[in-house]
């Protein structure tokens, strides 16, 4: 039982989108690409926004278009929120949730979206986090089997962002339904998504777990988004005093901003290839907190005068983009032990 | 009852009843005329304008023909109705609704056309049916067009004057609207009555309108 998409659509700029994929239907799909990728597309033809004869859409053995075929959007069961909130400027926020046929956990999805003080408002007096938290509620009571997320919070300032990501985490692991988000930035999806596929010129060019894709190096989109290495580590304590959080790879301590600590206790981080520094030795007085042992595995050199230095560090995959001439001088070569020195600043962390 | 109150009374139900079945008429055909990409659609534009260009005499003189006894109009209203066309308080209405259906049409074929095409997917994304996007959601959203819309059919029809004479005719209570009333009392050299039904069409006129534009000036 999955999502299909097959077939293909052509646009007057001549943007094609040529697909044949079979997606998860459970848990968080995750689209990436950058913009012109047709990533959006995929979503719109799954709503049925978008029409082509030569596009076929199956969700779970059910026809939603076809050349025969063709369910109109509002007779899907999808529920999908935007880039931009697209409110009824004439509505209040309970009048736009109101517009709902069929609405279900109303008074729930008014809690979870801390709307309960803005049921008045018109939505040019709301501010786009509130709006979009109004477009999340008005998705969310909508009965539906998938959920399709475009750039829910690219057009948000960092400050909305940061309220609205974790509504946003909770919400597609509570859901149980399958969800499926298209986002520019895998750093958003990073932390929810159970699948990735990456996407190209309208064509997927990768798919796999969080883990499977980072470590594929010669990735088509890898120098784009700098995957770096995924890591999973275990939460350890937070030091109020200097509000950072001791995790630990193995028993080896990572320092990360902020108070981490979750139900789980498992803190999944990315850390870009471009973040991590080699050392043969372990410095002395650097400001670099973190220090991790590492043995190498591989070296790759790009055409651009970059290595790819591949470790293995505690039995995790880790990696470092540094130049050709620093790989040359430290004479790294495979199976050599080294220090990966890691800015904390730059670890990737979203807890949830 | 004096004939001035008659007359108004006349004028009042002719532009009421004109301006919902113009909001009837105009309503569907302007969402049509703002979403379609038919290549008819232009035609129909200008079928719909034709009335802006045309002096009201030349349609009064086509509509008289149909609405005759032996016209297609009046045959077919004499069928159903069994009663005549021209010279009636029906044939009045019919004839406005064409004449004013620019005035209605337009101004909300123009709001319905910058309707953003997200809000439309949104209500479609919430599992609204077209039918009711439009008559929940679009149409409310238009509502200050609206009012302009209601408010221009119905000054129209208040101001009309050519056609009425052409298939109106002058019967006190059936067809003797307003501006015919004034055109009579000219006609007698009755100054004295023409200022006052004169007076009073321009009263109604800018109390309406100043009433209007002061609702569309508030902030939706």
């Amino acid at each position: 039982m999955t999502l299909d998409i097959r077939g293909s659509l052509t646009r007057p700029g001549g943007f094609r989108l040529s697909l044949d994929a079979s997606l998860p239907d459970q848990g968080v799909t995750a689209v990436i690409g950058t913009s012109g990728s047709g990533k959006s597309t995929i979503l719109r033809v799954v709503a049925g926004l978008e029409r082509s004869e030569n596009l076929s859409v199956q969700f779970r053995g059910r026809d939603w278009q076809n050349a025969e075929t063709w369910i109109p959007p509002h007779q899907r069961p999808i529920a999908m929120v935007q880039q931009q909130p697209s409110l009824f400027p004439h509505l209040t926020v309970l009048g736009n949730l109101r517009a709902v046929p069929n609405a279900t956990g109303f008074d729930d999805a008014l809690q979870r979206f801390n709307l309960l003080s803005l049921l008045d408002r018109k939505p040019n007096e709301l501010s786009g986090g509130q709006q979009q938290r109004v477009a999340l509620a008005r998705a969310y009571i909508k009965p539906a089997d998938l959920w399709l997320l475009d750039e829910p919070l690219s057009a948000l300032d960092a400050l909305a962002r940061n309220e609205l990501a974790p509504m946003l985490a909770g919400l597609c692991r509570e859901s149980g339904r399958p969800v499926l988000y298209v986002t520019h930035s895998l750093q958003e999806v990073l932390q929810i998504a159970d699948h990735l596929v990456m996407l190209e010129e309208g064509r997927i060019i990768g798919s796999g777990t969080p883990e499977q894709v980072a470590g594929e190096l010669d990735h088509p989109l890898s120098p784009l988004i700098d995957v770096g290495a995924i890591l999973d580590c275990k939460f350890h304590r937070f030091d109020a005093n200097h509000n950072l959080s001791e995790l630990r790879i193995g028993d080896h301590p990572m320092w990360v901003r902020g108070d981490l600590s979750s139900p789980s206790g498992i803190i999944r981080i990315q850390i870009p290839a471009r973040d991590v520094t080699l050392a043969k030795q372990i410095p002395e007085e650097t400001s670099i907190l973190n220090c991790l042992p590492a043995e190498i595995i591989d070296l790759k050199r790009t055409p651009d005068g970059s290595v790819f230095v591949e470790l293995d560090c505690v039995g995790q995959r880790l990696r470092s983009r540094i130049t050709e001439l620093s790989a040359e001088r430290m004479g790294l070569v495979q199976g050599l032990q080294v220090y990966a020195l890691i800015k904390s600043v730059a670890l990737d962390v979203r807890s949830i | 009852m004096s004939d001035l109150l008659q007359s108004l009374l006349l004028t009042g139900a002719l532009a009421g009843t004109t301006t919902i079945f113009l909001l009837i008429i105009a309503l569907p055909l302007s969402w049509w005329l703002a979403r379609t990409r038919h290549r008819s659609s232009s035609f129909v534009e200008a079928l719909v304008a034709l009335p802006l260009v045309l002096p009201p005499t030349v349609l009064g003189f086509y509509l008289l023909l149909a609405m005759a006894e032996e016209g297609w109009l009046g045959q077919v209203w004499g069928f159903v109705t069994g009663a005549p066309l021209a010279f009636t308080f029906a044939g009045l209405v019919i004839a406005s609704i064409i004449y004013s259906l620019p005035f209605v049409s337009q101004p909300l074929t123009t709001s319905f056309r910058n309707t953003p095409t997200a809000l439309l997917d949104a209500a479609s994304l919430m599992g609204v049916s077209p039918t009711k996007r439009f008559v929940r959601l679009v149409i409310p959203m238009h509502g200050r067009a609206l009012v302009a819309a209601a408010v221009l059919g119905f000054a129209h029809t208040v101001g009309e004057f050519g056609i009425v004479l052409m298939i109106g005719g002058n019967i006190p209570g059936e067809t003797r609207v307003l501006s015919i009333l004034l055109f009579d009392q000219v006609e007698a050299l009755d100054y004295a009555s023409a200022h006052i039904t004169a007076g009073v069409l321009l009263t109604v006129a800018l109390v309406t309108l100043t009433a209007t534009y002061s609702t569309l000036r508030q902030p939706q």
